[in-house]
């Protein structure tokens, strides 16, 4: 079943890149290429023959209308936009233009200022923490932990939207969702290890396994690759891409790197000024009118043969 | 942590504990024989055939009457700051907090001062219930839960508490309070001695209703605690860690601050300020089992109840017929023992992996 939900999903996503390539002259905007490549998702997903537990491209969050901030100071203003099963969404945008704010609101750390956010069909207000934890996992930039718990019971608490009992036992030391993810994402051999004591790059998994055992159905990434070296970027890249395409999760993931989103990205959502700039396909995302835009910086975008989709190249000063 | 280590250092801890009371029993002014002391202590129990003759009635008198009770406070009052030392570093997501970081002490001192004062004064002549024994610790705990109230709505930001805005309202208070202290001793003439001897801490002279009074708080706490441990690992963790994991942050962080400062509240009111027990227990517990709260807690419990036992021994026999305040005395073990604990872990490189 994986196997060929998997085949299913990169078909689509190529399939549809052609298209929206195709339809690039005809509309800047990105909308087009998104509702093709939904329409044909949700087509795929209620084709004939296909089960109802392999239709995986639901929309899963819908937001409308969404402002965010602090107190007073509005960060985000009227956001729309859905998450999709089975879709790696990117978020790009200059420092400061709301990332972080937008996934905490996902969350339900902070709560929004106005608009709705649906999850699955019901708004994230009326789900108990517990049973939002249960949907929606969070894997965090690298943050300060001031107690040296070790990696198991860092990864087991992942367990806790699970459990019921005041005086249950926190996490059991032997369960199995924690054992399986941890030898999944290739990092049995840290359990005893003290979270304060291991590298960034290992610690960036270990805060994975914690999300993957919540057992979500919508991970949100905050940065999740942007103090790690490439090798651990991209392996924690794959191991979530693996989960997007054979489990049918859905990933909302800020990215700094460009040439990152695009390759691991179905869709990206460009903030700026407190709004979506920019919302379509990867490719017509990752195009140097809309990076200039967003990012006021000129930048270089090729599409090189072996790879099919775009790459950015920061130009030397006077080149262009 | 194995679940075997973890057995066997609560093992450890329950006989240190066991030891400490048959040693602070059989010490004193009179020193008795353990052998003597044990047998006494056994006898209660069901079961245990009496000692009978061979043992002096005297000893049995001074271990029940006037031993004991003291020993069951001391066991109390350890159990209440261990406990409350554990929770506090956990809230405020803190190794350095301690039950008083959020200006217990200073509202119980300043209460308890009141009282003194109070009745060294005169005005026992207009109101005579002021001269009842059960005055200063009333005050003490009313000065306490005072200044708590004050530190909350101080810290309160749209109905939320963050630990930051709580050491900060803490600090602020407990300055305001110390001052009104000090001011109060200046005008205090005789009685100041007495006020001091409070504040540095003591248990001397403390009967079983002392106990009595305690044992509620620290039973009803302790269980609001435990019950609250498993999110209190993931508090520990950070408030957007914990609120993405599901844990209702502000809920269960009122709960178990409320729990955690009447606790200490209670505590303080019957034994005066005693330092370092709240602040080192917790630390060495942490190094030998970790920083999971669901053992972390009872055994500071545990931990905190010998070791207040010890150094109440150690307050009331070292200096001989002089009794030095157990505050002092928590404070010249702690302080050094602290420093260690620190030179340690940042030497060595590993934190209380234990391993």
């Amino acid at each position: 079943m994986p196997e060929g939900s998997s085949t299913a999903a990169t078909a689509a996503r190529r399939g549809v890149s052609g298209h929206a390539a195709a339809g690039r002259d005809a509309s800047a905007a990105a909308a087009p290429a998104r509702e093709v490549l939904f329409r044909e998702a949700a087509l795929e997903a209620s084709a004939p023959g296909v089960s109802g537990s392999e239709a995986r491209h639901d929309e899963l969050l819908r937001v409308r209308n969404l402002s965010c901030g602090y107190g007073r100071r509005r960060v985000l203003e009227g956001l729309d936009f859905s998450l999709w099963s089975g879709f790696f969404c990117g978020l790009l945008g200059p420092n400061g233009s709301g990332k972080s704010t937008l996934i905490n609101n996902l969350c339900r750390v902070y709560e929004p200022l106005g608009g709705s956010i649906e999850l699955a069909g019901r708004d994230i207000r009326g789900y108990d923490r517990a049973a939002l934890a249960r949907q929606v996992a969070v894997v965090p930039q690298d943050t300060h932990v001031s107690f040296p718990f070790s990696v198991r019971e860092v990864v087991a608490m992942g367990r806790n939207p699970h459990l019921r009992g005041l005086f249950s036992k926190g996490y059991k030391e032997d369960d199995p969702v924690v054992d399986r993810v941890l030898e999944e994402l290739g990092i049995a051999h840290l359990a005893p290890a003290v979270i304060t004591r291991i590298s960034g790059g290992e610690r960036q998994l270990v805060l994975l396994a914690r999300a993957l055992v919540q057992e979500p159905r919508l991970l949100l990434l905050d940065e999740p690759t942007s103090n790690l070296d490439i090798r651990h970027a991209v392996r924690i890249l794959r191991l979530v891409e693996e989960r997007v395409r054979t489990g049918g999760l859905a990933v909302l993931a800020i990215f700094h790197d460009l040439n990152l989103a695009s390759v691991f990205a179905d869709y990206l959502f460009m903030l700026k000024d407190g709004g979506i700039a920019c919302q379509g396909e990867t490719r017509e995302v990752i195009r140097r009118e809309v990076l200039r835009e967003v990012f006021g910086t000129e930048l270089l975008v090729y599409t090189p043969d072996e790879l099919g989709w775009p790459q950015v190249a920061v130009p030397p000063a006077g080149f262009c | 942590m194995g679940a075997s280590r973890t057995t066997l250092y609560f093992l450890v801890l329950g006989v240190f504990l066991l030891l400490m009371v048959v040693v602070a029993a059989g010490m004193g002014a009179a020193n008795l024989p353990l052998g003597d002391v044990a047998r006494v202590l056994l006898e209660g129990l069901p079961g245990v055939p009496t000692a009978g003759g061979g043992i002096p009635a005297s000893t049995r008198m001074i271990v029940l009457d006037v031993r004991l009770p003291r020993i069951a406070v001391a066991m109390l009052v350890g159990a209440a700051l261990g406990m409350s030392g554990a929770v506090f570093q956990g809230l405020l997501l803190n190794p350095l907090a301690d039950p008083f970081t959020i200006g217990v002490s200073a509202g119980a001192a300043f209460g308890a001062t009141l009282a003194i004062m109070l009745q060294g004064f005169g005005f026992l002549a207009v109101m005579p219930f002021l001269g009842h024994p059960a005055v200063l610790p009333v005050f003490a705990f009313g000065g306490a839960v005072l200044s708590l109230v004050f530190v909350y709505i101080i810290a309160r930001d749209h109905g939320n508490i963050m630990p930051e805005s709580l050491i900060l309202a803490g600090v602020i208070v407990a300055s305001f309070l110390s001052a009104l202290i000090s001011f109060l001793k200046s005008i205090a003439g005789e009685t100041l001695s007495a006020i001091v001897f409070w504040i540095m801490g003591s248990l001397s002279g403390r009967m079983w209703h002392h106990a009595a009074i305690l044992l509620p708080y620290v039973f009803v706490c302790g269980l609001i605690m435990q019950a609250g441990a498993r999110h209190l690992n993931l508090i520990a963790m950070g408030d957007a860690t914990a609120l993405q994991l599901g844990v209702d942050v502000q809920r269960v962080r009122r709960r178990l601050l409320v729990a955690g400062s009447l606790l200490t509240a209670a505590a303080v009111s019957i034994s005066g300020v005693i330092g370092f027990v709240g602040l080192v227990v917790p630390h060495i517990n942490r190094l030998i089992i970790g920083p999971n709260h669901r053992v972390l807690i009872p055994a500071s419990a545990l931990l905190g109840g010998g070791i207040l036992v010890l150094a109440d021994t150690l307050a009331r026999t070292v200096a001989g017929a002089t009794e030095i305040p157990v505050g002092v005395v928590t404070a010249l073990l702690g302080a050094p023992f602290f420093c260690y604990i620190f030179k340690r872990r940042f030497h060595s490189g590993r934190g209380g992996d234990g391993a």
